[in-house]
């Protein structure tokens, strides 16, 4: 009775989770789709400097910046 | 001609339920392996941080924090002292005599309480002594420790029923659980059946059945150890789950008895059975009559579970299992028993 | 004060504890759980950092994680912004590992440890440096900072003064050498994490006639900074970080498994040039800026020991320190070293002289096993013990030898680690094929006496953590040719009686009956992690063909 059970509750388990994992995959290519989609557009329009990330400067002379965030007294944030 | 035992750990042959191959090795050790090397990626084994996961959801919340039981050996102590003083935790203690039980083992436990300034509830009885008796009159199979378990964890229950206790912590070994982790972190993990103790479950719950239930003095006594969950759960409305913490702290005799006698004074007490254990004087002729008619005791299941998880070697284990005492203790057990000593 | 450090969620997550004043205790969560580079929270490493120190998590006072995870996710998220729409697959593969635990650090922690205490989350790079040089014997040094990308930094420099660290510059993602060298690490087939070491091996057999294709890619500043052309990569794109455009410059990318020819060795010896090169133009920039005498160097790029040793000679630093966990492992570590020094103001502690800092185990529970598993062992004194293993080793046996804490990094020094004759000929190939089951073209390191060093090896300086390679008398090649790469230099470790005891004893052993002051060390293990406890030892010893071994005070023959 009792490998019946553990049987049932395994699977149940599964299902639970592939159920769960199909939600998540949809909810975020939604957020994706729509969410990134939107701001991209906005950063577009707006503000190209969200997009400069993978952009190129040979014109640059350096590529070492200022170092930022190193303060001891922000070691209670995660940003 | 005595049965072949299994090179690798103590427990003899005795079929149908241990077997030993051609290499002479046993089914539980080769269950033992497999299920080593069938272990899901996520089951590590129980760590520290389990057990105080559990702890510190009830911490805090109930007059105690946890009951523990205690019968002044080794373990169980070395349970008290970790909950006590590793984990900070206020325990209510738990000593219980059946009448077997030597003054030696209640005045270790009686030191230990005082040492460590907990609170502590000792019950004595003679109750289960008609039962014991009727085990050995009838020269039933059944052993008698298991029985005598069903009678102690319900009186734990009891006890921490009515001190409202969420937490129950034994000293069991590492050798006394053979479930999972899973298995092991659910409501109690004295509820397994694995091969090795099945004959010897079969007996009890024919004997139970013939010679128990019929009889108006122990009528409600709890058949099996599921019942004596139930009858918690509804009779005691207690939801606490049984713990030890050897199960989550890596090592253990040779870790924690130096510790117990430094902090505590605990020693060795002159005479148990195993060697170097505090069991009660009942348990030698239990022993002896399991070994007469299996082949072997819960001990020979302890000692060879230590075996496989490498807390103790086979050749210690053996000694350990050694049974050389002089017949004056059976005689003493039995004369406690009210039976003749010419019966055995 | 008890600090615990935490390294999770990427690769080689990682626990370790500082306690009244030292490190007690560090380890990396794969050795517990036999998932090599493993990333799950290191909740068996700190089980074990806790009880090694005989405490439990009540008595921690401070929790530090080693990087900022907002400001990650913030980049991530640019990353698959700027990529938009292109970037869906990986966006759906990393989202949900960012929304089960990597949001969410404190709530884990307090979840897995069942307390609450502040964590405080030190920014990657500074972990990193803190490593470096706090536990480095300077008193003051500049440091440098490389590896594949922490929340936006693929590297940075600053300097350390007693206890005050202070980071003055950084390159930002995308441009990144450890991400280079990754990238180029999967298109020759090989696996990120330990493939890295491969590439490396393996540019030692080629000719860097790809120098220019690959300064097309990396467009270099004369001050080490440089840029990647992003038009060569598709970050974030799917399974492969390289594109079309790059496969065009280099040729198609090498199917796992496919023999080597002489364009993957080649591509690898002009990754490997580049890195030196660009390493080295770091290094010298660092120096004029910082105007310091000594240099420490962290993060998983100086895990390269051809790159460090090029830095060591050509630099202008009189000295150079590299934490022996170079990679995130260590960062953990550094994350704790710097709230309790730099922040707390804690007086330094001795510079590290040992990375002995994971578990040992008695020779009670050794011989439990051993007496268990029924193999033939014998009980030996030490002495005798380094006198049978000499002598096998001598005889060109290959003992594997567990002693004393397992070390923190990926190096084994001499308490996990397979040992052999140097001098034997056959003994790379021996080894690689059926010992280690890896290719015939890795090197192996040799550990050397110390005093002995000038004689074998034209550099003769410190190398404790096998973190330096050193070229070999031309002389001398044919004495030691298990260690010689096939470029004439060996990977060294330097042992001292001082510092390593009875692995000094062994090897000063071997040197009597042989006249070679050093033996070859490899890690113990066989495609797994290095051996932890005494039941992996026991089981890899029996699946391979090692002749015996010494675990505790005990020998095992097969």
């Amino acid at each position: 009775m009792r490998r019946y059970w553990d049987r049932f509750k395994w699977w149940s388990r599964r299902l639970g989770r592939s159920i769960q994992a199909v939600v998540i995959t949809v909810l975020l290519a939604l957020v994706y789709v729509i969410g990134l989609g939107l701001t991209r557009l906005g950063a577009e329009l707006f503000s190209r400097r969200y997009l400069k990330l993978y952009s190129m400067d040979r014109s640059k002379g350096s590529l070492w910046v200022d170092a930022e965030g190193y303060e001891a007294n922000r070691l209670d944030r995660q940003f | 001609m005595s049965a072949r035992i299994c090179n690798r750990c103590v427990l003899p042959e005795a079929p149908p339920d241990i077997r030993l191959d051609d290499a002479g090795m046993c089914n539980i050790c080769h269950n033992f392996d497999e299920e080593q090397r069938c272990a899901e990626p996520d089951d590590r084994g129980l760590l520290e941080t389990d057990f105080l996961k559990i702890i510190e959801k009830h911490r805090g919340k109930h007059e105690y924090d946890c009951l523990c039981m205690l019968s002044g050996g080794k373990d169980s102590t070395a349970a008290l002292y970790y909950v006590k003083e590793r984990y900070k935790l206020n325990p209510l203690v738990f000593t219980f005599n059946h009448g077997f039980v030597p003054d030696e083992h209640i005045a270790s436990a009686q030191r230990t309480v005082e040492k460590l300034g907990v609170d502590f509830v000792y019950f004595q009885t003679n109750f289960m002594k008609d039962l014991f008796r009727k085990i050995v009159e009838t020269k039933s199979k059944v052993v008698i420790c298991p029985v005598c378990s069903l009678w102690y964890m319900l009186k734990t229950y009891e006890i921490a029923a009515q001190f409202d206790v969420p937490i129950i912590v034994s000293g069991w070994t590492k050798g006394q659980t053979t479930g999972s982790t899973r298995s092991v972190l659910s409501k109690c993990a004295c509820d397994q059946n694995p091969d090795e103790f099945k004959a010897m479950t079969e007996a009890t719950r024919r004997f139970m059945k013939e010679q128990v239930k019929t009889d108006p003095k122990y009528r409600d006594f709890p058949m099996t150890m599921e019942e004596v969950l139930r009858i918690a759960k509804k009779k005691y409305k207690s939801k606490a789950i049984v713990l030890s913490p050897h199960w989550f702290v890596p090592g253990g005799p040779d870790e924690y008895v130096p510790v117990i006698r430094e902090q505590l004074g605990w020693e060795y007490t002159a005479r148990s059975y195993p060697r170097q254990s505090t069991n009660c004087d009942l348990n030698f002729l239990a022993s002896k009559l399991a070994m007469e008619n299996y082949g072997y005791s819960v001990y020979h299941i302890e000692m060879s579970n230590m075996i496989r998880m490498g807390l103790v070697t086979r050749e210690e284990a053996l000694d350990l299992l050694e049974m050389d005492v002089d017949g004056e203790i059976f005689d003493d057990v039995l004369k406690k028993l009210n039976i003749e000593a010419q019966h055995q | 004060m008890t600090i615990l450090g935490i390294s999770c969620y990427y690769h080689d997550s990682c626990a370790a504890l500082i306690h009244d004043g030292r490190v007690v205790a560090a380890a990396q969560e794969e050795r517990f759980n036999r998932d090599k580079y493993s990333p799950v929270f290191p909740i068996q490493a700190v089980n074990y950092c806790l009880q090694e120190a005989g405490l439990t998590i009540y008595d921690v006072d401070e929790i530090t994680f080693y990087e900022k995870m907002y400001l990650k996710f913030e980049r991530t998220v640019l990353s698959h912004l700027a990529g938009y729409p292109f970037t869906l697959r990986n966006f759906l593969d990393t989202m949900p590992l960012w929304l089960k635990d990597r949001l969410t650090v404190s709530a884990t922690i307090e979840d897995e440890l069942s307390i609450k205490r502040p964590v405080r989350y030190v920014k990657h790079h500074l972990s990193h440096a803190a490593s470096g040089f706090l536990l480095s014997p300077f008193e003051r040094a500049a440091i440098l900072t490389v590896d594949g990308v922490g929340e936006y930094a693929c590297a940075a420099y600053g300097s350390g003064s007693g206890t005050a660290i202070e980071l003055r510059k950084e390159m930002h993602y995308p441009h990144s050498l450890g991400l280079l060298y990754s990238i180029v690490t999967a298109y020759l087939g090989f696996r990120v994490f330990s493939g890295e070491g491969k590439v490396m091996a393996l540019a030692e057999y080629g000719e860097p006639s790809f120098l220019d294709e690959f300064r097309k890619i990396v467009h270099a500043r004369s001050d080490g900074s440089f840029e990647l052309d992003t038009s060569y990569f598709s970050f974030n794109r799917g399974d492969r970080m390289h594109n079309r455009r790059f496969e065009k410059l280099f040729g198609s990318p090498r199917p796992p498994g496919e023999e080597l020819n002489d364009r993957h060795r080649n591509i690898a010896a002009s990754l490997q040039r580049l890195t030196e090169i660009v390493l080295i133009d770091m290094v010298r920039h660092v120096a004029r800026e910082s105007g310091e005498k000594n240099l420490c160097l962290a993060g998983g790029v100086f895990l390269n020991v051809t790159a460090n040793s090029r830095i060591r000679e050509e630099s202008d630093f009189q000295e150079i320190f590299i934490q022996p966990a170079a990679g995130d492992a260590g960062a953990a570590l550094g994350a704790a070293l710097y709230l309790y020094h730099s922040v707390l103001g804690n007086p330094r502690m001795p510079s590290l002289k040992s990375c002995a800092l994971g578990a040992s185990f008695s020779d009670r529970a050794i011989q439990v096993l051993l007496r268990n598993r029924g193999v033939r062992f014998r009980a030996m004194e030490s002495d005798e013990l380094v006198a049978e293993a000499a002598d096998r080793l001598a005889a060109k046996q290959i003992v594997g030898w567990f002693r004393g804490r397992m070390e923190f990094g990926p190096r084994a020094l001499g308490n996990r680690s397979i040992l052999a004759h140097p001098g034997d000929p056959e003994m790379k190939d021996r080894l690689n094929l059926i010992i280690k089951h890896r290719e015939a073209f890795r090197p192996f390191g040799a550990s050397v006496l110390r005093e002995h060093m000038a004689e074998f090896f034209e550099q003769d300086w410190s190398s404790p953590f096998m973190l330096f390679i050193a070229r070999v008398h031309a002389a001398k090649i044919d004495a030691i040719p298990a260690v010689v790469h096939v470029n004439g230099s060996s990977r060294i470790q330097t042992v001292t009686s001082e510092e390593n005891g009875i692995y000094y004893d062994l090897i000063e052993a071997f040197r009597e009956r042989t006249g070679l002051p050093m033996l070859l060390n490899t890690s113990f293990n066989d495609s797994e992690p290095i051996v932890h406890t005494p039941e992996e030892a026991l089981r890899c010893f029996e699946d391979t063909d090692m002749d015996c071994l010494v675990i505790g005070g005990y020998l095992v023959e097969q």
